[in-house]
Parts: structure tokens; C-alpha cells; sequence
């Protein structure tokens, strides 16, 4: 079988598939392709305007990586103009984050963007490590992915930064868009399609609100990421959480991948039907920038560095709890059915009361300002159980101080 | 390990779990019946007005779901006449394929259960007829006076020249059809088939006066239908898909079983009526198409976890329709927005320039290559 030529230039020889259309391309059309659909993604959906000082969400990993390498080149092949810097968030894993970090610092160097990493010691008084010593390595992902959720908005705020880019691809999309069906979690499945959300403040002045997030490779596959990082010889860590082995088995990833070998397109798909029935959501209102658009920080990547995987056992307990609600439900509804007197229009009115699922109500915490539906945080919640299990020795004293230094660094609100 | 008793009655020896409740058969069957029976409220007979029955129509396609259903209801009429005097509807029964390939068990089901049965071939959603047929009251009461037993095709009552364009429309649908589904994918041939056979089904319920369509789907069914529509990019018609009630065709669809789990239908089809297990035929979905994929998926969650079956099918039943889109899908039918035909010209669609175009909408325009899609108008 002779080679097959590219099918953009049609005169170098096609050695790279495509995985998103299986269009057959040379390496220099398909590094060309690719940016130019981020370029695309990027326009069209007014990520950015000139001038902007922009964080990159860096964890060493591929998505990471690619996305840092990509805005440079477009940053300065269409002068964007923007001020671009690197931050990473340490969760204080040994054998894990650190050796990531070492990839993040060289791609510093390589892309020539300034870096700040800040630890969860720094923001929480508390390391993964000092955490799982604590709680042992069973539920210790909740705690990782509370913390996590925040930090990088806590990150920017103490950078005076106001824009973070995540390198979600389209893969993590799909995989959020049948968890959150999976879930049931309908207002979660409208904030997790938009390719910017916010947290804005009460007041303006607040530093940990008014932080946009922006997906640039939302619409990218993650071998088309894998191919492109591969081509450029880009510098990156790839690796499994120690403590979160299970996090690359999520159910719903699997079923992405099997959706994806059997139609290609699968993963645009979900991520296509995910923006409608975002729309189709009771309650949703359309993204407007300056506007009122409320949303709950999405979900941060996981362990590695996909969103939406999920730990092991997470489809058991939502079953169990699943399972809870529809025993009570049941029994209501038995109650309702056994009042004899009650008309039939009467029935249905209070049948359907309890039902009307209960909007949530986002105001910011009381004690770090991070935006809540309660009155305090999960993070800080997350803390004060651990704070209160800590060991009193001498050292404590040190460490309370940290933690309150930790906060009120968050706090201030530079320039 | 001791013999659990039932849970309900306390008396009779379990056969079944339902809900991590054990079940003996009696108070199983009865748990099924009531659950489908709720779902019925809308037609009790107190509902009916004397003399102007209610038709309902039930497509059948052999599988576990439809026939038990139609075993459900038959009791439900019968007992209905036994407590009331008259029942609250009348059921009409359709199946699409050929009558050849499923004679046996047609015969079955005629002698088994007294509703009109009705077949039709897949082609016949092709044929120009169809929709003509939908505004035309005397073709409607042509096809009321049917003989039950005869497919629609082979109704030998009319003039010789309606016979001629009768069969000259079967034939060029027939190979519209044959020519369209060579010109897919395996897993779109299955999506395409499943759209076409909806749609014939919801046309000949228009067409024959019937009020609803009853779908034999259960739980799983359904939860396998939100999450394989996602997959197929047809995330916006996910509530016309699940909801129970009006439907762009014109016609209400329901879903009497929507509340009782795929797995427990099969037991209840062992238990119930298992003289009838050989009318059984369930479809079988390649593992090589998107279907295929999620009734596997489906089978395993809803072994270890029903749970989260119901609550997917619950969670995009809180989805409300779209307001009516002034364009329809020349394929599925649904209303869809002008600018949301084809694949192009949304977020996702990185190759600047192109505009939604074509006449499908985006799910369909997956399924359907654009040189077989002029198939299609």
C-alpha cells in the first residue's frame, strides 16, 4: 500500500491519523491544524482581551503543558498581548508533586513565563501527606479535591490575577457531561459546559471572586493534545496520584473511550449535547461576561490531570444514597396515598412540593470570603475537623499562625 | 442462608429481590401492575365518555418490555369490564417488520390477547402516503375498517388502481430505504432504523385516530436512550425522548413502565406468563455501536447500582423541551432552531467559515453522510 499524502499540503506524506476526524496528515499540517482550532476556540469565543494578565493553571502534566505552549505561540503569532505566567498549586504528595513541579519549573525556563507555586501548607497550614497521616488514604481525595477546587482561584487572588486557564480537553467535557448525567446533578451539568465561568462578588472589591475561568482546549481531543505535545517535544510528567490509583478508572472515562473507538466524533458529541441540554436546564440563564452569571467554581482536574474522573468507589455511594432517597420517597408518597379524604388534585399538589428541587443559594463563606451556598466554606469545614485532631505540641503554635497567614495572604488584594 | 420471606405479604417464599426488598410472586406481580397501573391514571374509566372509546396504540417488537405491557393491560381492560362494566380505552396493536419472518409468533399473540394487530414494514415510512394520509379523514377511516388481520399492504378492498400505486410506492420506498442504509455506519444504521421506526409508528397512530402511543420502555431503557442520544449529539431532544405527554408527532407518547428496571421485567416475564417466553426476541445491539455500548453499560450499572438508573432517567426528565423551532429534521422530525441544523457553526466546530446548513439536525447530520441525505427530502 503506498503512503498516503497529507491531505491539507497533499505533497508531504501523511504520518499522523487524526483521532478527532481520522483525516490523514503530515506532522507540520497537523501542528498547524491544531493551533489554529485553538486559535479558533479561542476568537470566537472571546476568551481574552488585550492587555489581560493571564494565570495558566500548571501542573507538569500533558494538558498543562500543551496549553502553555500553545498560547505562547498564539500569543505572539496574533499578538494577543497578554501577560502570561505559570501558576501551580502543591499539594505536598512526595514522589508525585514534586517531581511535576520540577517539570513545571523547566517549563518556565523553556517558555520564559514566570512561575509561582503555592502549596496547600501555604493556603491550608495542611500537606497531602500531613493529611493522609491523619485520615488514612480512605476519603482522603475529598479533602485533596475541596481544597484543590480553591486553590487555584486563592493562587490568582494573591497574584492580583483575574483570568485562570485550565487545560480541560474536550475528553474531560464528555467525561463531566455523563458523570453529572450519571449524578443527576443538572445545575453542575450547565456550569460544567461553558467554556468560561466566574465567581463574582457581592462587592467588586473582593479579591477571591471576579476570577474568570477559561478553557482554551475544551474542544481538543486529549490523543490530539497526546500527538501535538509528542511532535513538538514538549517536556512533560506523566503519572498516577499515589494515594488515587482508582481516579484513572472512572466509569464514565471508560465509557468515553468505548464511545469514541466506536464513532470518533462521540466525544464532540457529548460535549455538543452537553452545551443544549445545558440550555434546556430549568433555570438556566445564557453566560454574559459583566453580567450576573453565578456559578460555583468548577470542579478542578483530579489526580493526573482530567476532571471528572472519578475515585472508585464513587458509584457506590451515590447508589447508596440514591438508594435512601427513593426509600423515603416512597414512603411519602404511601403516606400521601393512604389519606383518603384528600382529593385527588389535593395529592398531586402535595406530591409535588417536596420535589421542586431546591435552588441553591451561593454566598461567600465567613470565614475566608471563598464563595459558598453555606455559611461556611467545605474548605474551611474540611480544616477545622483536622485543625481540631492535630496533636498539641509546641510546633502547633506555629503552624495555627501559618494557617492564619495562609488566609489573610488569600485576603489581601494587591494593586 | 435461610429461604427469605416476602417482605409485603410475610407468608409466601421470596422468588425475587426488588429494591433490596424480597418479593414472593404474587405480591411481584402485583408490584409491577401497580406500577404501570398508576402511570394509567389518565385513562380510567371514569374518564371515558359512553360510547367514545379512547384508542391507544402499542407497538410491539417482541421484546420484554412491549409484550409485558401488552400482558399488563389486557388484565387491566379485563378487569376493568369486570368492576366497571366498559374500560377506560381500547388498545391497538402494531408491529414493524415483515410479517413473514415473525408469522408464529404473531399468530400467538392474535390468539392470545383479542386487540386488532396491525404490520407494517419499516419501508413504509417512505412511502408518500404518509403523510398525506395524516390530513385525510377517508384513508383514516379506511384504515380503522381494516381487517385486523391483513397488514395494511396487502389490503386487497380497494380499486385496482389505488392497488398499482399502492405497490409502485412500496417498491421505491423500499428501495429508498435499502439505498439509504447501505450508505451508513453500523452504528448508524441502528440509530437511523430506531428514528424511522418512531417515526412510522408515531404516523400510523396520527393516521389511525389513536390518542397515545404506549412504549414498552423500562427504566433502563430509557436511561440507555438519554445516555446514547448525549453520545449521538442529540442532547437538545433528550425531552422529547423521556418525557411522557405531547410529542412534535402530533401524538402523545407514554411510558407505562417507566418506573420498573429492565432486569425486573425479565423475571416478572419468567414469572407471570412463562408459556409466552418462546414470543420473546430481543434485539440484539453489535458492542459495535453506540447503542450497543450503552445497554452493556446499562446492564452492569443497573445490576450494581439501580439507583442511579432511575435517577438518570428522573434527572433529564426535569429538562424542558425547547421552545418550537421554526425548522424540523428532515430525519428524526423534532423541531430544531435554524442555526443549530447541521455540524457546523457551533462552539465545537474549529474550522472557521461555515455556517449551520443542511436540513438535518446536528445528531442526525452525524448519523447521515450529506449525499445521502437528499434521500431524505
Amino acid at each position: 500500500m503506498p503512503p498516503s499524502p497529507c491531505a491539507a499540503c497533499h505533497s508531504a506524506r501523511a504520518l499522523i491519523v487524526r483521532p478527532k476526524n481520522h483525516q490523514k496528515l503530515c506532522k507540520t499540517c497537523f501542528i498547524a491544524v491544531f493551533e489554529a482550532e485553538i486559535h479558533h476556540t479561542i476568537t470566537a469565543n472571546a476568551l481574552f482581551h488585550r492587555g489581560e494578565r493571564v494565570a495558566i493553571g500548571a501542573s507538569g502534566g500533558k494538558d498543562s503543558t500543551v496549553l502553555a505552549s500553545v498560547l505562547k505561540t498564539l500569543n505572539e503569532r496574533h499578538d494577543y498581548g497578554l501577560d502570561l505566567l505559570l501558576l501551580s498549586i502543591d499539594e505536598g504528595i512526595r514522589g508525585y508533586r514534586d517531581d511535576s513541579l520540577e517539570t513545571v519549573k523547566r517549563n518556565a525556563r523553556q517558555y520564559d513565563m514566570p512561575l509561582t507555586i503555592v502549596g496547600y501548607d501555604e493556603l491550608y497550614g495542611w500537606t497531602m501527606d500531613q493529611v493522609v497521616e491523619q485520615v488514612g488514604k480512605k476519603g482522603n481525595c475529598t479533602y485533596c479535591g475541596v481544597f484543590r477546587r480553591q486553590a487555584l482561584d486563592r493562587g490568582a487572588a494573591m497574584l492580583g490575577v483575574q483570568h485562570v486557564v485550565t487545560g480541560h480537553n474536550a475528553d474531560d467535557m464528555a467525561e463531566t457531561v455523563l458523570m453529572n448525567l450519571l449524578r443527576g446533578d443538572l445545575p453542575r451539568l450547565s456550569r460544567s459546559t461553558s467554556i468560561i465561568t466566574s465567581t463574582p462578588a457581592a462587592t467588586p472589591e473582593a479579591s477571591l471572586a471576579n476570577i474568570k475561568r477559561s478553557k482554551p482546549l475544551k474542544y481538543a481531543y486529549e490523543k490530539e493534545i497526546v500527538l501535538y505535545a509528542h511532535h513538538k517535544a514538549l517536556d512533560y510528567f506523566c503519572t498516577e496520584c499515589i494515594y488515587s490509583p482508582e481516579a484513572f478508572r472512572g466509569t464514565a472515562r471508560e465509557l468515553v473511550k468505548n464511545l469514541e473507538r466506536v464513532r470518533p466524533s462521540a466525544i464532540l458529541d457529548i460535549v455538543r449535547s452537553g452545551e443544549d441540554m445545558a440550555r434546556l436546564t430549568p433555570g438556566y440563564e445564557p453566560p454574559s461576561w459583566g453580567g450576573t452569571c453565578a456559578g460555583e467554581a468548577e470542579e478542578e482536574a483530579g489526580c493526573g490531570s482530567s476532571v471528572g474522573r472519578s475515585a472508585g468507589g464513587e458509584m457506590a455511594r451515590m447508589a447508596v444514597k440514591l438508594e435512601a432517597d427513593e426509600k423515603a420517597g416512597e414512603e411519602g408518597l404511601e403516606t400521601e396515598i393512604t389519606l383518603e379524604k384528600t382529593g385527588r388534585r389535593g395529592k398531586r399538589k402535595t406530591e409535588k412540593a417536596p420535589r421542586q428541587p431546591g435552588k441553591q443559594t451561593l454566598g461567600r463563606c465567613e470565614k475566608c470570603g471563598y464563595l459558598s451556598s453555606q455559611s461556611i466554606c467545605k474548605a474551611c469545614m474540611l480544616l477545622e475537623g483536622l485543625n481540631k485532631s492535630r496533636p498539641k505540641v509546641a510546633i502547633g503554635d506555629a503552624q495555627i499562625d501559618s494557617v492564619t497567614n495562609g488566609l489573610s495572604q488569600a485576603s489581601i488584594s494587591p494593586g | 442462608m435461610t429461604q427469605d420471606v416476602c417482605k409485603k405479604c410475610s407468608m409466601l417464599a421470596a422468588v425475587v429481590t426488588v429494591r433490596s426488598d424480597p418479593l414472593c410472586a404474587d405480591c411481584f406481580a402485583r408490584f409491577v401492575n401497580t406500577k404501570v397501573v398508576k402511570r394509567m391514571e389518565g385513562f380510567r374509566t371514569r374518564y371515558a365518555t359512553a360510547g367514545e372509546e379512547r384508542c391507544l396504540l402499542l407497538p410491539v417488537s417482541f421484546g420484554v418490555g412491549s409484550l409485558t405491557l401488552l400482558h399488563v393491560l389486557d388484565r387491566h381492560l379485563v378487569q376493568q369490564c369486570e368492576r366497571y362494566g366498559r374500560t377506560g380505552y381500547a388498545l391497538r396493536v402494531l408491529y414493524v417488520g415483515v410479517e413473514g419472518a415473525e408469522r408464529e409468533r404473531l399468530a400467538m399473540l392474535r390468539e392470545k390477547y383479542r386487540h386488532p394487530v396491525t404490520v407494517l414494514p419499516l419501508a413504509a415510512v417512505f412511502e408518500s402516503a404518509d403523510d398525506t394520509d395524516g390530513a385525510d379523514g377517508v384513508s383514516g377511516a379506511s384504515e380503522v375498517d381494516a381487517d385486523a388481520d391483513h397488514t395494511d399492504d396487502a389490503d386487497q378492498g380497494n380499486g385496482t388502481d389505488k392497488t398499482k400505486d399502492t405497490q409502485g410506492n412500496s417498491t421505491e420506498a423500499a428501495e429508498k430505504l435499502t439505498t439509504l442504509l447501505a450508505a451508513l455506519t453500523p452504528t448508524s444504521t441502528a440509530d437511523v432504523i430506531s428514528i424511522l421506526k418512531t417515526r412510522l409508528i408515531a404516523n400510523y397512530a396520527r393516521r389511525t385516530g389513536c390518542e397515545a402511543v404506549l412504549w414498552g420502555s423500562s427504566t433502563t431503557r430509557l436511561a440507555e436512550t438519554a445516555l446514547a442520544e448525549t453520545a449521538k449529539g442529540r442532547g437538545f431532544a433528550l425531552p422529547w425522548h423521556l418525557a411522557d405527554g405531547p410529542s412534535p408527532y402530533g401524538v402523545a407518547f407514554h411510558h407505562p413502565l417507566r418506573d420498573v428496571l429492565g432486569k425486573e421485567l425479565t423475571a416478572h416475564a419468567e414469572i407471570v406468563f412463562p408459556e409466552l417466553l418462546p414470543l420473546v426476541a430481543e434485539e440484539v445491539l453489535p458492542r459495535g455501536t453506540i447503542d450497543g455500548l450503552m445497554r452493556g453499560y446499562f446492564a452492569s450499572v443497573e445490576e450494581s447500582y439501580p439507583s442511579i438508573v432511575s435517577n438518570v432517567v428522573r434527572t433529564t426528565g426535569k429538562l424542558k423541551p425547547p421552545p418550537p423551532g421554526v425548522a424540523r429534521c428532515a430525519l428524526c422530525s423534532l423541531p430544531v432552531e435554524a442555526d443549530q441544523l447541521g455540524i457546523y457553526g457551533w462552539g465545537g466546530d474549529q474550522a472557521a467559515g461555515r455556517g449551520a446548513e443542511g436540513e438535518l439536525c446536528y445528531g442526525c447530520s452525524r448519523a447521515v453522510p450529506a449525499e445521502a441525505a437528499a434521500l431524505l427530502r
